[in-house]
């Protein structure tokens, strides 16, 4: 190969290692454009839908090695043959086909014309310097990159400026909230120590429902308004539970369990279930209930055992887990089904009874948990009193304490009086903070404390004979408790005995919109 | 001969061809004023061995270019006026009944105004399609065929052939395969009025210019013609003229939106041979020994424009050939 063959070949791998350059300088471009996109979608995400800050360094420097590497693989893939670059550098000098023709003779140049061509090939290439022909320009789209940059830009301090008042805002939140987080968590290790003396597994659910009841409380304290938002919330839930636990689990009298166990034994399903009932198996009883619902026609069992539940109806009053059993019982859906159900329910109901029954527990710890959980259930309610009485304008002022702040002090009494007489608003001495509460409970020096006495003393009978028509009659006049006197019956049992038909009630009327709320608000103010 | 020597001898063909060609054009140019792409056209299929059709309004000196460039190549010439009444018979020649030097009475073949070096059929469209199919075998083949006998033409042999795109009437459109076998269509244009003085003050004085004669015989075009073939070409270069006549095909994946929607039928191999031809002479005009794009670029439009047909939407939207062949061009640019 001759020195001017070789002077070509040296001008093209000049002009092509150019034109790699040219495209990797193009490929970056593009892509940075790209990436600047990208990011500004990333940083949009960040923004509204994740709750970060836009720019994250970490990922935004793998984004850019990414993109180099795909500009250099770009490159990779638009690589060139001599061949391509001497038609490229033809075009772009207008040598006419000067140096693909050497190019192409340089291997082949044989015959006469050919060597010609190549000489007067080689010599005009070597005459010229072609080698900055191919210039390293920086695309003119390259400018738009200031536009995701200042995007970017925008998007950073806009957040920072945002998520500032946000964290001031979760800041006022967690303040709101933190003395009724102090207070469920102080009342949690009560509640735990409680449930270990007395045994009781409900209680320490109860522990562990209201540490992460806490938890959540700290969490949910976005800002002021939602913070006590929430801490309702989660008290109301908490409150609830502790009604729910409350609850006997089934009421029902030895003469009503017998009655029952007779009237399982008439179906040979449920003659097993009738015998632990006998024997006052209940655990028993409920698993011989659980498998008799399993059988295919459990339709007869529960027949026999509506017709018990209404017989003990008619006899006298039945205790309100039967009730409520017999109500669903009689509830419409499919018959094999409503059965099986029936059951279950049953089951259930002796599963919860054994379970609280004296195996586990002796008397005087049952009677410690269920002296716990009405403590438990003040002490909520006065906290759900303190956290509505603050959200009504009683904002605790940072450095002043409230008596919503003083919470914790229901559990641990620090011996404060109430000089006034009248409680204050989250008081923990206040029985629940709820209207007729302190009828049926009394005020007490702690939320744990003793309750007060009901009277015993029965009220005056003044019986009136009289005429009425043709028989004698007699008439009982029965006084009632005054205003300042203390209920004979629990307001909360009644309040539950009537809650049921009240609602049914209210189901079935059609309430005009605007009128639901005040009914709403009504029973609220009554609930105990 | 050794290389060196044999490429110093086809150096100075080359150099002599260039010569030649330029004191041609020179000698064509005392007659022809302002018509300088013409007479390299014609020039060029000259020495690649090819036919021109020149077309162009009545008076602007085509039958004296023919004449002239017979007169300067020093070939014999010869020309046909077609005429509708025009027979084969009259162009090619006859077998006559003829008495022999022994007295006896035999058929002679009288050869007819084809037999020259250079014929021109002037208004070439006005003879009946017979008469005009009489030179296809002549074109082609370089011989015509009388009762049963080959009669070969003398090398160099070339057409030329001028058409008035005007006057239609009473005139018979070429037919593909005659057009096909054109080497080059050229258009005569209306010469400008700097040129009319110059033709002017030429013609309408006593003295007229004298044209020498620049070739001493036959022999020599042949020689030259060699050395025109000899040119080189890269294989892109060549893909590139057979991507101009692909491009002019409407059926064809090159085809560009206007050939697609215009055209009927595009250049023939014919066209890719001229194209290439062609291409080789404007690189020896061009002190080159290689062909390149922009020589094929060159000749595309003469060679093209009259092997592409047009459909009756392109008739009908007055595309022209031309039009279609600059966006050809322009799309492998």
């Amino acid at each position: 190969m001759s020195t001017s063959t070789n002077h070509v070949l040296r001008n093209l791998h000049t002009l092509r290692r150019r034109m790699y350059l040219q495209t990797f300088v193009g490929s970056l471009v593009w892509l940075t454009l790209v990436l600047g996109a990208f990011l500004v979608v990333v940083a949009g995400i960040n923004r509204w839908f994740l709750g970060r800050l836009p720019w994250e360094t970490r990922f935004s420097t793998w984004a850019a090695i990414t993109t180099l590497l795909a500009a250099v693989l770009i490159t990779y893939f638009k690589r060139l043959s001599l061949r391509q670059v001497a038609r490229r550098a033809d075009r772009i000098a207008g040598t006419n086909d000067r140096f693909l023709t050497a190019l192409t003779f340089s291997n082949s140049a044989s015959e006469n014309m050919r060597n010609l061509a190549l000489r007067e090939c080689s010599s005009f290439i070597e005459k010229h310097n072609f080698r900055n022909l191919i210039r390293i320009r920086i695309p003119r789209e390259s400018a738009w990159i200031v536009a995701p940059i200042a995007t970017l830009l925008l998007l950073q301090l806009d957040a920072r400026n945002n998520f500032a008042i946000n964290n001031l805002n979760r800041a006022a939140g967690q303040r709101e909230v933190a003395a009724t987080v102090r207070a469920l968590t102080q009342l949690a290790a009560t509640t735990e120590k409680k449930a270990e003396e007395t045994n009781d597994d409900a209680l320490k659910k109860l522990a562990a429902k209201m540490r992460q009841d806490a938890k959540e409380l700290g969490t949910n304290a976005i800002n002021q308004d939602e913070a006590a938002k929430s801490a309702m919330r989660q008290l109301a839930s908490l409150e609830q539970f502790v009604q729910e636990l409350q609850k006997p689990p089934m009421n029902a009298t030895s003469e009503e369990l017998k009655a029952l166990a007779k009237a399982l034994e008439t179906n040979e399903a449920t003659k097993e279930a009738a015998a632990a009932l006998q024997a006052g198996n209940l655990a028993e009883a409920a698993k011989a209930l659980e498998s008799a619902a399993k059988e295919e026609n459990p339709e007869k069992a529960a027949e026999a055992l509506q017709r018990a539940l209404d017989e003990l109806a008619k006899k006298k009053e039945l205790s309100e887990a039967l009730k409520q059993l017999s109500r669903e019982s009689q509830k419409p859906g499919s018959e094999g089904q409503k059965s099986s159900d029936a059951l279950k329910r049953l089951a259930k109901m002796l599963r919860q009874s054994s379970q609280s029954g004296p195996g586990k527990q002796n008397p005087q710890q049952q009677q410690l948990s269920k002296q716990t959980l009405q403590e438990l259930l003040s002490a909520i309610q006065n906290l759900k009193y303190a956290e509505n009485q603050d959200g009504a304008g009683n904002k605790p002022v940072p450095g002043k304490e409230t008596a919503g702040k003083d919470l914790p002090m229901a559990i641990e009494p620090s011996g404060q009086k109430n000089e006034g007489g009248t409680p204050n608003p989250g008081d923990p001495r206040l029985a629940s903070g709820q209207p007729g509460s302190e009828h049926d409970e009394g005020t007490t020096e702690t939320p744990f404390g003793e309750k007060t006495t009901v009277s015993t003393e029965k009220p005056k009978e003044a019986a009136i004979r009289g005429q009425l028509g043709e028989g004698e009659s007699l008439s009982t006049l029965r006084a009632s408790g005054a205003d300042n006197d203390k209920a004979s019956r629990r307001y909360k049992e009644l309040y539950e005995s009537l809650a049921p038909t009240a609602q049914e009630a209210v189901m079935q009327e059609e309430i005009p919109l605007g009128s639901r709320l005040f009914i709403k608000r009504y029973f609220e103010a009554i609930r105990p | 001969m050794s290389t060196t020597a044999a490429t110093a001898s086809l150096e100075s063909d080359v150099e002599q061809f260039r010569a030649t060609f330029r004191r041609i054009k020179a000698e064509l140019g005392k007659m022809m004023v302002g018509q300088d792409e013409v007479l390299e056209g014609v020039l060029v299929a000259f020495f690649a061995g090819g036919h021109v059709l020149l077309e162009g309004v009545p008076g602007l000196g085509k039958t004296m270019l023919v004449r002239t460039l017979a007169d300067a190549v020093n070939l014999k010439f010869s020309r046909v006026q077609f005429t509708p009444d025009l027979m084969p018979a009259d162009i090619i020649g006859t077998n006559m009944i003829m008495e022999n030097e022994n007295g006896r009475k035999e058929f002679q073949f009288q050869s007819g105004p084809i037999f020259a070096n250079i014929v021109l059929a002037d208004e070439i469209n006005r003879a009946t399609p017979k008469t005009q199919s009489a030179l296809l075998e002549a074109m082609q083949e370089h011989h015509v065929t009388v009762g049963g006998t080959q009669h070969p033409l003398k090398e160099p042999f070339m057409v030329l052939a001028t058409q008035n795109p005007l006057e239609m009437e009473g005139t018979y459109p070429l037919p593909e395969a005659q057009l096909d076998r054109f080497f080059f269509k050229l258009k005569v244009p209306y010469p400008s009025a700097a040129d009319l003085h110059t033709i002017l003050d030429r013609t309408t004085v006593t003295e007229r210019p004298i044209v020498s004669k620049v070739l001493q015989d036959a022999a020599e075009v042949v020689h030259l013609r060699g050395v025109v073939r000899q040119v080189p070409l890269a294989s892109e270069i060549q893909t590139h003229a057979i991507d101009l006549v692909m491009a002019t095909h409407p059926d064809s994946e090159k085809a560009t939106q206007r050939t697609r929607k215009f055209v009927r039928y595009g250049a023939s191999p014919r066209g890719a041979q001229a194209l290439i031809l062609a291409g080789k002479i404007h690189a020896l005009l061009d002190n080159r020994f290689h062909v390149s794009c922009a020589d094929i670029d060159k000749a595309a439009p003469a060679v093209l424009r009259h092997r592409i047909l047009l459909n009756f939407e392109g008739e009908a939207e007055g595309a022209t050939t031309d039009s279609i062949i600059a966006e050809v061009l322009q799309a492998f640019a």
